[in-house]
């Protein structure tokens, strides 16, 4: 299932090369390309239909008016389309999160959660990716925790109370992993 | 530092760059370091293959229902069509005149009415309803600026929620 990125051939970059010279069409056919794997990924991030809708169309639109700025040799259109709905996504994530923590704050007069005591909004939504089993409980843990809830270097390491040197380390090999995944499936689909 | 050590520390951070977890001075130096670096580029993009691919990954991912799936893309393109009003991108000059021109007005009012008083001093206690005046004028500018900003809060919800 790790190699589902498509390739498209080139097709996808001359729809955004549309697009930077305003062709509407040009959204239309990008979004009935994408948009479902777009609301899945937001969808994983939020567990939230509503929410994530909002994040299809607020990638879409990001991609419409940074056009431009596309790259096709910096990344395939769907890469940058799922890393725009990610970033997105847990923007949405964070701020609603924000925004519970006040009202509860509020409702009860306490004193907002710390962040290890934050709702986790998306955790009953998430099906564990195929990769992510390979991986020691260690690196899960620190991967999940940038991968799902976009958590910085040093703020995995005071989340879960490990060196920041251990973080950097358990993210890196446990990308590595991930991605040599990726290759052999890769290589095996293509045997 | 030499070149080859900023490499490979910059190599070292290339998964995590993938992921976004850099921290902000760690991102900066990833960014002054890739348009020089094809080999650090390449991995990067092949990191963030493997983060989308992890994410497509997922078992029994959530699927849109149809008709609210035709509903955004309605959406999407009559945005981009400029059918529905966003937010525009403007300059700062112009930004800064649009925030501040309900201040200008006020002030000019409140500078016309004091130098009419100071030069003709029409009505006895004339500083006393200049002053008055001034602060009916605050009022009123305050007044329509928040106004303002709930017709803008508004028309932006219902663009928002205007599918069709």
């Amino acid at each position: 299932m790790m190699d589902q990125v498509p390739d498209d051939g080139g097709s996808g970059a001359a729809l955004i090369v549309r697009m930077a010279a305003g062709d509407e069409a040009a959204l239309g056919e990008l979004y009935d390309l994408h948009s479902g794997r777009v609301y899945a990924a937001a969808f994983a991030v939020l567990g939230d239909r509503a929410a994530a809708e909002d994040v299809v169309e607020e990638t879409f639109w990001q991609a419409w008016r940074t056009a431009a700025t596309y790259s096709a040799g910096r990344a395939a259109v769907a890469t940058w389309l799922l890393m725009i709905a990610r970033s997105r996504a847990l923007d949405r994530g964070r701020s609603d999160t924000r925004r519970v923590n006040r009202d509860a704050a509020a409702a009860e007069g306490d004193p907002p959660p710390t962040a290890t005591s934050q709702p986790d909004v998306s955790e009953p939504h998430r099906r564990l990716a195929a990769g992510l089993e390979s991986l020691s409980p260690d690196q899960r843990q620190a991967i999940e925790l940038a991968f799902f809830e976009g958590l910085s270097h040093s703020e995995i390491a005071d989340r879960i109370g490990a060196p920041l040197g251990t973080v950097k380390t358990r993210i890196r090999s446990a990308l590595q992993v991930l991605r040599g995944l990726v290759n052999m499936r890769r290589g095996g689909t293509r045997q | 530092m030499t070149d080859q050590i900023q490499h490979d520390e910059i190599r070292s951070l290339l998964p995590a760059a993938a992921l976004g977890s850099l921290d902000a001075a760690e991102a900066r130096q990833v960014n002054a370091h890739l348009p020089g670096c094809a080999e650090c580029t390449q991995q990067l993009r092949e990191y963030e293959e493997t983060v989308v691919a992890t994410f497509e990954s997922i078992d029994e991912p959530a699927t849109m229902g149809s008709a609210r799936a035709a509903a955004i893309r309605s959406r999407l393109l009559r945005r981009a069509s400029g059918a529905v009003p966003m937010p525009r991108e403007v300059s700062t000059v112009g930004r800064a005149v649009r925030q501040w021109s309900g201040w200008l007005a006020a002030a000019s009012l409140v500078g016309v009415l004091f130098m009419h008083h100071a030069f003709h001093g029409p009505i006895a206690g004339g500083w006393l309803v200049a002053g008055i005046l001034c602060f009916a004028l605050v009022g009123v500018t305050i007044y329509a600026m928040v106004q303002r900003a709930r017709v803008k809060a508004v028309t932006r919800d219902a663009a928002r929620r205007d599918t069709p």
